[in-house]
C-alpha cells in the first residue's frame, strides 16, 4: 500500500475521461484564460484597475471572500444531521461536503492574494518565517483557522478515498473524532470572518452583534443549497444513492436557518430604523439607494425577493415535497445568499465613508473578469476532485484497476 | 576604499554632513554608505572622500558613539556598511522612535484659510501624486446654521490605534514617542486598516507611484514612506524624520497663516510653526476649548483642534476642497 500509487490512480482518473468530461475542463480552461487576462492587468497596472478606491477600500473580491466563507463552512455542518440522523451514506455526504469545503477554502484564499496590494509580501503572514500579528489581528486569527479547516478536510477526504482505493475498510475511530472537529471547526471560519468587519467602530454598518449569528444562518442556506442540487446530479449519473427522505431533511433544516435569519434581519431593520440616527444612512443607501444612485439597490431587493421565495418554497410542504420546486428554491437562495454576501454586506459599509463622502462603487470589468477566473478554477478543482472520488467511490476503481491499466 | 580622488564640493559637503550627523558609528557609516549609493547612481566613482585639507592617513571623523558621546576616529577604519545593514539599521531606529518623546499637534481652525502649503510640503516631502494626500484639507460645515470653515486633516496618532492592531503582519505600528507609522515594505496590501481607521487617514498606493528622479537609487526609509511602493499603504507620519533632525514637520512649517502648533506632550510645549512662538500646551487646549474628534470611539488622537471660533479670515472659497473635487 503505497501513496505514491494512490496519486498515480488518481492522475489515471484525472486523466482518462469521456466527451462531456473533457469538453467541459477545456470550456472551464477557457473562462479561466480570460479571466486570466484582466487579472494580468490588474497586475500591471496595480488595483486602480478595479473600482476600488480610499473611500471603498474593499468591494467584489472581499465579498466574494466572505460568500465562499460560508459556502466553506456549512458544506461540513451538513455533517451533523447525516450524523444524527444516520443516514445510510454518512461517508458519502462527507467525502463531497468536505471536497467541496477544500475548493471553497482554495477559493477564498484565490479572493484574498488579488484583492491585497502586495501578494508577493504575503509570505509576512506566515508563522515563524513571517511577523504576523497574533493574536492582536483577526485576520491573523482567520488565516489560522481556515488552514487549520483547509489540512483537516484534506486529510479526512483522502484517508477515507485512500482506504476506499485499497478496498479497505477504514478505521471509525481515526475518522470520526476528526469530523466531529471539523464542525466546530466550520463554525469557527464563518464566525471569526465575520469578525473581521464586525468590532471596527469606524464602519457602524457592521458594529452589531448580529452580524456574526446572521453570517452563521445565511452559511446554513446557501452550502446546503449546493449540496442539494449536487447530491441529486450525483444519484442520477453515478450508483450515489441518497433517498429522497434525506434531501427533504437538509430542506427542512434549512428552512430553520432562513427562518431565524428572517428575525436576525427585523431585529436589525428595527433597532436602525426606529432609532433613526445618523448610522441609517447605510441601509438606506442599500435598500433605495442615496443622491439618486441606486447602483446597489437592484441587487439588495434581488436578494430579498429571492430569498423571500424560497422560504416560502421551502416552507410549504407540498412544494418542499417536490423535487422541481424544491430545486428552483435552492437555486434562489444560494443566488439570494450570493447578492447579499457579495455585495449587500461589504459595499455598504464603506458608502457613505468615515468622512461622510459618497463615492458609488460597482465592480469594474477586470474585478469580474478576475472573480470569474477564481470560481472557474474553483470548478475546475471540484470536477477534478469529484471526478476522483466518484471513480472511487461508486466506479469500483481501485489498485487492482490501476494494475490492469498498467499491465495492459 | 583607498583610492582617492577630487570630487564635487556639494559631493563633499554632502558626505560631510552626512558623516558628522550620523548617530552612533552605524548610522555614521551608513551615512557614507548612502553616500556610494547617491553617488553610485550618478555614475560617480564609488568612493568616499571626507577632509580635503588632511592627508591621507589623517583624515579623521566625528562619529557619536552608541553611548553617546563624540569620538573620533580613523576615517580608514569605517567600512562602508552593506546595503542590508544599512537598511535594517534604520529600519530599526525607525520602528522605536524617539525616546521620552510623546508627540501632539494642535491645528487651530480659526486661522486656516485654505492656502493648502502643508498639503503640497507634504506630497513635495512624501513624494505623493496630486490625489493622494498625507494631510488633506476639508470644506466643514457642522450644521445648516454655522458657518463653513475649513479644516486640515493629518492621521491622528491616535495613542490606542485601531488600525494598527488589525494589521495581520504588524506592517503599521505604534512607536514610543506616539508615532503612527508603516512599514511599506511587510504592508501586504490588505486594507485592513483603512476599514478600521475612523478618520480616513489612509491612503493607498492603487497605481505607480508618482515618478520623482531618483527615486530608484534611494533606499526605503520607514519614516519617510519614500519611495512609495505600488499595492502598499501610506499616510502621515507626522514628518518622523524631520523630528529625528529636530526640525518641526512639514506641513507645519509650510503654514503661512500659524495654523499649527506642533511639540511635545512630554514637555507640555507646542512651537507655532510660522511664528515660531512656543506655549505651553495644556494652557492652549484649556484656554481655547481645544478638543479632539470623535473621542467617544476611545482612539485617543494626538491631533487637537482649537473650534473655528471667531475666524481671522472670513470664508472665502474658491472652490478647491478635497471632499467635492477629487473622488479617490
Ligand atoms: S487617525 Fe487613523 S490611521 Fe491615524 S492612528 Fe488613528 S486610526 Fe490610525
Ligand atoms: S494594508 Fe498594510 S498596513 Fe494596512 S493592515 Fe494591511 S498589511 Fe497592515
Amino acid at each position: 500500500m503505497s501513496f505514491l500509487r494512490f496519486l498515480l490512480g488518481c492522475f489515471k482518473i484525472i486523466t482518462t475521461g469521456g466527451r462531456i468530461y473533457y469538453s467541459s475542463i477545456f470550456f472551464l480552461f477557457v473562462l479561466i484564460a480570460w479571466g486570466a487576462l484582466g487579472y494580468f492587468d490588474q497586475l500591471q497596472n496595480g488595483l486602480i484597475t478595479t473600482n476600488m478606491r480610499d473611500s471603498v477600500s474593499w468591494g467584489f473580491y472581499i465579498g466574494n471572500f466572505t460568500f465562499l466563507v460560508g459556502v466553506a463552512a456549512a458544506a461540513v455542518m451538513l455533517v451533523i444531521p447525516a450524523y444524527i440522523y444516520n443516514w445510510k451514506p454518512l461517508k458519502e455526504i462527507v467525502i463531497f461536503g468536505e471536497i467541496l469545503a477544500i475548493v471553497a477554502v482554495i477559493m477564498c484564499l484565490g479572493f484574498i492574494m488579488v484583492d491585497i496590494g502586495k501578494p508577493l509580501h504575503f509570505w509576512h503572514m506566515l508563522p515563524f518565517v513571517g511577523t504576523i500579528n497574533f493574536p492582536a489581528s483577526i485576520l491573523a486569527w482567520d488565516f489560522f483557522v481556515l488552514f487549520f479547516y483547509f489540512i483537516l478536510n484534506i486529510i479526512i477526504v483522502t484517508y477515507l478515498l485512500y482506504k476506499h482505493f485499497y478496498k479497505k475498510e477504514y478505521k471509525k475511530s481515526y475518522i470520526l473524532p476528526l469530523v466531529l472537529l471539523s464542525i466546530p471547526a466550520a463554525i469557527a471560519i464563518h464566525t471569526v470572518t465575520a469578525f473581521l468587519f464586525n468590532a471596527l467602530p469606524a464602519r457602524p454598518f457592521w458594529n452589531s452583534a448580529l452580524l456574526a449569528p446572521r453570517f452563521l444562518t445565511t452559511a446554513f442556506c446557501s452550502g446546503p443549497a449546493i449540496l442539494i442540487l449536487l447530491f441529486q446530479v450525483l444519484r442520477k449519473h453515478t450508483k450515489f444513492e441518497i433517498q429522497d427522505k434525506a434531501i427533504f431533511t437538509i430542506a427542512e433544516l434549512m428552512i430553520y436557518s432562513m427562518a431565524i435569519f428572517l428575525f436576525f434581519t427585523i431585529s436589525e431593520f428595527f433597532k436602525e430604523f426606529y432609532s433613526d440616527t445618523e448610522h441609517i444612512v447605510y441601509w438606506k443607501y442599500l435598500l433605495f439607494g442615496i443622491e439618486g444612485n441606486r447602483a446597489i439597490v437592484v441587487y439588495s431587493w434581488a436578494s430579498i425577493i429571492m430569498g423571500f421565495t424560497a422560504f416560502l418554497l421551502f416552507l410549504i410542504p407540498k412544494t418542499r415535497k417536490n423535487l422541481k420546486t424544491l430545486n428552483i428554491g435552492a437555486v434562489l437562495i444560494y443566488f439570494s445568499v450570493y447578492f447579499e454576501k457579495g455585495i449587500a454586506l461589504i459595499i455598504p459599509g464603506f458608502t457613505p465613508d468615515t468622512l461622510g463622502q459618497y463615492i458609488f462603487y460597482v465592480p469594474s470589468h477586470t474585478e469580474i473578469r478576475t472573480a470569474i477566473m477564481i470560481f472557474s478554477s474553483g470548478a475546475l478543482l471540484f470536477t477534478i476532485i469529484s471526478k476522483v472520488a466518484i471513480a472511487i467511490l461508486f466506479e469500483g476503481f481501485s489498485f487492482e484497476s490501476l494494475d490492469k491499466k498498467v499491465t495492459q | 576604499m583607498s583610492e582617492k580622488n577630487k570630487e564635487s564640493k556639494s559631493r563633499r559637503d554632502f558626505l560631510k554632513t552626512g558623516s558628522l550627523i550620523g548617530l552612533g558609528a552605524v548610522a555614521a557609516g551608513a551615512a557614507t554608505y548612502a553616500g556610494f549609493a547617491y553617488e553610485g547612481g550618478k555614475g560617480h566613482p564609488k568612493v568616499p572622500h571626507i577632509e580635503d585639507s588632511l592627508s591621507e592617513t589623517e583624515q579623521k571623523i566625528k562619529v557619536l558613539t552608541e553611548n553617546g558621546e563624540l569620538a573620533e576616529v580613523d576615517i580608514n577604519s569605517l567600512a562602508p556598511v552593506e546595503k542590508d545593514e544599512y537598511q535594517t539599521a534604520i529600519q530599526q531606529q525607525g520602528r522605536e522612535g524617539l525616546a521620552g518623546k510623546h508627540w501632539t499637534m494642535v491645528i487651530d481652525l480659526s486661522k486656516c484659510r485654505n492656502a493648502r502649503m502643508c498639503m503640497a510640503a507634504c506630497q513635495n516631502a512624501h513624494h505623493l501624486r496630486e490625489e493622494q494626500h498625507h494631510i488633506n484639507v476639508l470644506r466643514m460645515q457642522d450644521d445648516r446654521n454655522s458657518a463653513p470653515y475649513f479644516m486640515p486633516k493629518p492621521c491622528f496618532h491616535c495613542d490606542n490605534p485601531p488600525c494598527t492592531k488589525v494589521c495581520p503582519v504588524d506592517a503599521t505600528f505604534k512607536r514610543q514617542d506616539g508615532i503612527v507609522l508603516i512599514d511599506n515594505e511587510r504592508c501586504i496590501g490588505c486594507r485592513f486598516c483603512i476599514a478600521a481607521c475612523p478618520y480616513s487617514a489612509r491612503v493607498f498606493n492603487w497605481f505607480e507611484p508618482k515618478e520623482v528622479e531618483g527615486d530608484d537609487d534611494l533606499l526605503y526609509n520607514v519614516e519617510l514612506n519614500v519611495p512609495q511602493k505600488k499595492g502598499t499603504i501610506s499616510k502621515c507620519l507626522f514628518s518622523a524624520d524631520r523630528l529625528r533632525e529636530g526640525k518641526l514637520p512639514y506641513c507645519v512649517s509650510a503654514c503661512p497663516n500659524g495654523v499649527y502648533y506642533f511639540g511635545d506632550l512630554n514637555e507640555d510645549t507646542v512651537t507655532n510653526g510660522t511664528s515660531g512662538e512656543t506655549v505651553r500646551f495644556s494652557e492652549l487646549i484649556r484656554d481655547n476649548a481645544g478638543y479632539t474628534i470623535m473621542p467617544e470611539l476611545g482612539t485617543k488622537p494626538r491631533v487637537y483642534y482649537l473650534p473655528a471660533k471667531n475666524r481671522l479670515f472670513p470664508f472665502q472659497f474658491e472652490g478647491k476642497t478635497t471632499l467635492e473635487d477629487e473622488h479617490i
